[in-house]
């Protein structure tokens, strides 16, 4: 602490406390207006205080939706893109920071482009890559069939992973890694693989964690690609199937009763993770700093 | 620590290699100028050779080509009869001692000294026996369940050469382990150091830029500079008698005076007040050890400060010509003035040019 006035304390929690209010406050009417029926919202817009209804709002996200199945569908994705992007990232880390690389700062330079240009300002182009992943070899004059990922789980993951912030964040931690450790693993005998298993992997474990929750997070959010890349409702991810109730109905209101408990469902497996796995997630805060 | 070791680790350990650098080259992609130029030098088996030298002076790069961990520009390294040079670390026969330990942090101290008897997929049994007698010689058998981040530093210390030694390696190298350590603990790990060499018997080369540990380490001291090796020596011959300007400044504690001295006539005038016979006319550097010079009779010199070490002081004088002479005198006060003079058999003469030793040039009486 730089200062340790008693006063200067309780007006830095009063602040806390507001921010903490500000940030919370959208969840809690989020939580209190599923929990009121269709026509109470109607009469009296959205709601401070709870009402009764918050289990008959649930079961009818988990019948009447295709909220459940979406739920899956981020799951599935999620944990592509985030195991993906730790498999990736800390392969191309490793070669970047331990392999004596020609190029490498031309290779480092294109994954670090990946973070300036995020699919969602690519997504016309990466949508034609994933319509038919063959093309570049079929615009070489070779015969190969046309493969469309489009509207499958690992076409929804897949551009997520291609993505260059794990390989950066690794990068960062691995440079904090004594070199010695190295020099000393060749000297033991070990070669480039063995020592990234035995000896790299292990210290890796905390960062790698940080770095799955992030992007377990990221995957678990996002909108825009899954919202482009599946065409039927059956393979949407869980955020998407949100913002797709808003305009089912026609003519009537919005259930926002309905959306409002889907909403709070839907944050339940994100907010379960960050709860078990703060730990590494503010370790991971700590490493994308560095 | 004592060490105690009824029996030698192995055979293979007992004796070390020859090792023979022959014109060996290395120069950096992108450098102008070569880190190692031309460096031919024969270390003897079971030798402790100490490559002393300022920062940048190519130590550690020859250490790592000894090593395999740097590739070779050019030049031939042959340990005993077999060459070296285009192997890898594993297959040289080689271990090395880091200069920060560089232990893995998530292996208990015994994964730690037999991970390379592991990759080398070495019986089970015959590395735990290994383990275990390492682990006696270097007092660390109660602590092979630790993980170095609980142990002390001079714990890791041993750990690392513990690792360095389970292969019972013919060539031993040292990347400057002392120099993470806290005074006293070097003192120690230094003695220790010695007696360990002693026994194990491998040929063994460290690296340092620390003079003390190069004098009480070495058998044969190499002095480099830009990559070259200006005296590769006994401690006791170094400074007795250092082959160039570079070794008589770099090495004493402190270090040589190197006063500039003009022959003229056949003879040169001392800033002392005396002369000497010299055998060729010209400028020359007059190098004398501080605690070589003689208080009390000669010349007088100002006095510029004193530093006060304890056992003895060192004063800074101001010779006629505005030089710097340095003397080591037994402690306590001086005045503001000092009568010095030098033993003529003290005396050290380097070509003003060349800086190399032209010590026959003197004519003493």
């Amino acid at each position: 602490m730089i200062e340790t006035r008693t006063s200067f304390d309780r007006i830095a929690m009063a602040i806390l406390w507001l921010g903490i209010l500000f940030i919370l406050a959208p969840l809690w009417i989020a939580l209190m207006s599923a929990s009121h029926s269709y026509e109470h919202i109607l009469r009296n817009g959205l709601a401070w205080y709870p009402g009764g209804h918050l289990v008959d709002n649930l079961i009818r996200v988990f019948t009447d939706t295709r909220i459940p199945v979406q739920m899956f569908n981020s799951l599935i994705v999620a944990l592509m893109t985030a195991v993906g992007i730790c498999i990736l990232s800390f392969c191309t880390a490793f070669a970047l920071v331990f392999l004596n690389l020609r190029f490498g700062w031309l290779v480092f330079a294109t994954i670090f482009g990946t973070i300036l240009l995020p699919v969602d300002i690519r997504v016309v182009p990466t949508y034609q890559v994933m319509s038919n992943i063959m093309e570049p070899f079929a615009a070489l004059g070779l015969p190969v069939p046309q493969i469309s990922l489009v509207n499958t789980h690992i076409g929804l993951a897949l551009p997520a992973i291609a993505h260059g912030t794990g390989t950066f964040m690794l990068r960062q931690f691995f440079r904090t890694v004594p070199m010695d450790l190295a020099r000393a693993a060749r000297m033991d005998g070990a070669g480039a693989l063995r020592f990234m298993w035995d000896v790299l992997l292990p210290l890796s474990r905390p960062a790698l964690a940080a770095l799955f929750v992030l992007m377990f997070l990221g995957g678990w959010t996002n909108y825009l690609w899954p919202l482009v890349a599946s065409s039927t409702a059956d393979m949407q991810t869980a955020v998407v199937g949100l913002a797709r109730l808003a305009t089912d109905g026609d003519s009537r209101a919005p259930d926002f009763p309905l959306m409002m408990a889907a909403a709070s469902a839907v944050s339940l497996i994100p907010l379960t993770l960050i709860a078990v796995l703060q730990r590494f997630l503010v370790r991971g805060m700590a490493l994308t700093e560095k | 620590m004592t060490l105690t070791l009824e029996r030698p680790v192995t055979a293979a350990a007992r004796t070390g290699t020859d090792i023979h650098i022959e014109g060996l080259e290395k120069t950096y992609a992108g450098a102008q100028a070569s880190v190692i130029p031309n460096l031919t030098a024969h270390l003897r088996a079971g030798e402790f050779t100490v490559i002393l030298g300022p920062s940048g002076c190519g130590k550690s790069t020859l250490l790592n080509m000894l090593a395999g961990l740097e590739a070779v520009g050019a030049g031939r390294i042959r340990f005993g009869a077999r060459e070296v040079q285009a192997l890898a670390p594993r297959d040289r026969g080689c271990a090395m001692v880091f200069q920060n330990y560089a232990l893995y942090p998530h292996m208990t101290v015994a994964r730690n000294m037999d991970y390379s008897l592991r990759i080398a997929k070495v019986p089970r049994a015959e590395r735990e026996a290994r383990v275990a007698e390492v682990a006696r010689m270097l007092e660390l058998s109660a602590l092979l369940d630790r993980r170095p981040s609980q142990l002390s530093g001079g714990q890791r210390q041993r750990v690392a050469i513990g690792r360095a030694i389970i292969r019972e390696p013919q060539v031993l190298l040292f990347d400057e382990p002392l120099s993470n350590l806290d005074a006293r603990l070097r003192n120690e790990t230094r003695m220790e150091l010695a007696q360990l060499h002693r026994r194990i018997g491998a040929t063994s080369v460290f690296v340092t830029h620390d003079q003390v540990e190069a004098m009480t380490l070495a058998d044969r001291v190499m002095i480099l500079n830009k990559g070259r090796i200006e005296q590769f020596a006994p401690p006791s011959d170094i400074y007795a008698a250092p082959a160039s300007t570079f070794v008589a400044g770099f090495l004493g504690s402190p270090p040589m005076n190197l006063l500039a001295v003009e022959s003229r006539n056949g003879r040169m005038a001392l800033p002392d007040g005396s002369t000497i016979g010299c055998r060729r006319d010209g400028m020359f550097q007059l190098g004398i050890r501080p605690e070589h010079i003689r208080l009390g009779t000669g010349a007088e010199m100002r006095v510029q400060f004193r530093e006060e070490l304890g056992s003895h002081s060192v004063i800074a004088l101001t010779t006629s010509d505005g030089g710097r002479l340095r003397v080591t005198a037994p402690p306590g006060g001086v005045g503001d003035a000092l009568r010095v003079s030098f033993p003529q058999d003290a005396l050290h003469l380097f070509d003003a040019e060349t800086g190399l030793a032209v010590r026959e040039l003197l004519i003493r009486t």
